[in-house]
């Protein structure tokens, strides 16, 4: 019995060493590999996702994804979260944290410029005279803090639609983005990329002449550096890049953004 | 380097709002549930306290949908108040009476339950009708609930965020509250006066919390005297 029992026990000691020596390469293999950790402003979020998806066809498993505001993100890192990547809303976010020692140096670029769109949901005149007679509650994001909602305010202010508008405020452009879905706000101005990943019809929103506001120019930074993440960002400089930003609602970055200093 | 002070009494003033209108609802409905044993009464129990379970963005959500010119009570108010009910400090009475209903209403069931049966009973028999015995005994011996549940409610609300920041538009001295601002403050970068906003809620709240737990203990004093301990 003794002879019969011990020859299995070791061909399962010798399994099992195997199969332990499999899972400790694995773990060294998944540490090697770890997610590229990439922390987004909102209104980047699909496009972001649609860019590595399509664009150079990065597995869903390889990647991680936090969307929220510019600034939240912005004391998130400061405070020690650990990103590769952060594609921020604006300029003044990212030149912080190079202001904070806290990027790759060099690594801050003008990724996209954002456009502007203004979505009037139920439109019976057309654009000219909708506009003019404009009447009631039109939702922007918050210019304190949004750039959105910054080139929104720029517009109102010049007397953009005439004076029979209220303001409200939305934390960001995906708030403002509801009020008009649901129609508590009559329009609202959001960003054209936010109109394409909504499929809104087209003739519900116009994209506003660029020319009219300062431009929305959003930066990038790297935080850490990864294999993936250099992919992504070549694929967003190269000529298929720009274009594939350009259908989703961006302006690609002017073609001189070098390394802004 | 100040904070607004509209936003302050803003903030004050939607608390004492909703805590009168909860106190002029929740209080029958608070009696009702504690008193009837029926279905309905049991149905109605865990709907009273879904607020407490649900993130204020589900409520939020559902009442923006509610509140649109092209939903029922939305509609309904534009054409009464020729106004929009989003975006307004109405809407926001609303939506924190909705929010600090569990918090009014489950003090006050529980101070209403620990009213000895035989005390109503002995005054029906006198021939005190069900308003009499709300107003003269009811009332009376649930003071101390009432006031827990004020406070709670004051409390509760001043530090409301989800619903607000879905359904308030941002608007000055109208729907813009403190905890709103202290988002605003954060998002901006401006760490300071954010700071002056989260001390004061954090001192706030702690001393409703102290005024809370004095009271439960006077109560407590206050019971043990009478039966003699």
């Amino acid at each position: 019995m003794t002879l019969f029992s011990a020859r299995p026990a070791a061909r399962s000691n010798r399994k099992a060493g195997r199969l332990l020596v499999i899972v400790l390469l694995s773990c060294a293999a998944t540490a090697k590999s770890e997610p590229l950790s990439i922390a987004v402003a909102s209104n980047f979020r699909f496009t972001l996702e649609a860019l590595l998806s399509e664009g150079i066809k990065a597995e869903p498993a390889t990647y991680r994804i936090s969307a929220a505001a510019s600034g939240l993100l912005y004391a998130q890192i400061v405070n020690g979260a650990r990103f590769h990547l952060f594609f921020s809303a604006d300029e003044a976010r990212p030149k912080r944290l190079m202001q904070d020692a806290l990027i790759v140096s060099g690594s801050r670029q003008t990724y996209a410029v954002g456009q502007l769109a203004f979505w009037l949901p139920d439109r019976t005149a057309d654009w000219q005279v909708a506009l003019a007679n404009f009447e009631g509650i039109v939702a922007i994001a918050n210019p304190l803090h949004a750039p959105y909602g910054q080139a929104a305010k720029a517009l109102l202010d010049h007397q953009w639609l005439p004076n029979t508008h209220t303001i409200v405020l939305a934390p960001n452009v995906g708030v403002a983005y509801q009020y008009a879905f649901s129609r508590t706000a009559k329009a609202a101005f959001i960003s054209h990329a936010q109109a394409i990943a909504g499929g809104l019809p087209l003739e519900d929103f116009v994209v506003v002449d660029e020319s009219v506001h300062a431009p929305i120019v959003q930066q990038r930074v790297v935080l850490r550096d990864h294999p993936l993440g250099d992919d992504l960002l070549h694929y967003i400089d190269s000529e298929a890049g720009r274009s594939h930003l350009k259908r989703l609602g961006y302006l690609p970055a002017p073609k001189s953004a070098e390394p802004t200093l | 380097m100040s904070v607004e002070w509209a936003v302050i009494t803003t903030t004050i003033q939607l608390a004492l709002t909703t805590t009168l209108v909860l106190a002029l609802m929740g209080l029958p409905l608070a009696w009702w549930l504690a008193r009837s044993d029926s279905f309905i009464a049991r149905l109605a129990q865990p709907l009273v306290s879904l607020p407490l379970v649900l993130p204020p963005t589900v409520i939020g959500f559902y009442l923006l949908l509610a509140f649109s010119p092209k939903g029922g009570l939305g509609k309904l108010w534009l054409t009464t108040f020729d106004r929009s009910l989003a975006f307004s400090f109405a809407g926001l009475v609303i939506g924190s009476t909705i929010y600090s209903l569990p918090f009014f209403v489950q003090p006050m069931v529980v101070a209403f339950k620990q009213i000895p049966s035989s005390i109503i009973d002995a005054s029906r028999l006198l021939g005190a009708k069900a308003i009499d015995r709300f107003f003269t005994i009811a009332l009376p011996l649930g003071r101390h609930g009432f006031l827990v549940a004020c406070v709670m409610t004051f409390a509760h609300t001043i530090g409301e965020f989800g619903i607000v920041l879905m359904i308030g538009g941002n608007i000055p001295e109208e729907t813009r509250v403190v905890s709103i601002a202290l988002f605003d403050y954060v998002e901006a970068m401006d760490y300071q006066r954010a700071h002056i906003l989260a001390g004061g809620l954090v001192a706030f709240a702690f001393i409703s919390l102290l005024i809370v737990e004095w009271l439960n203990q006077s109560h407590l004093r206050d019971s043990h005297r009478r039966l003699g301990l």
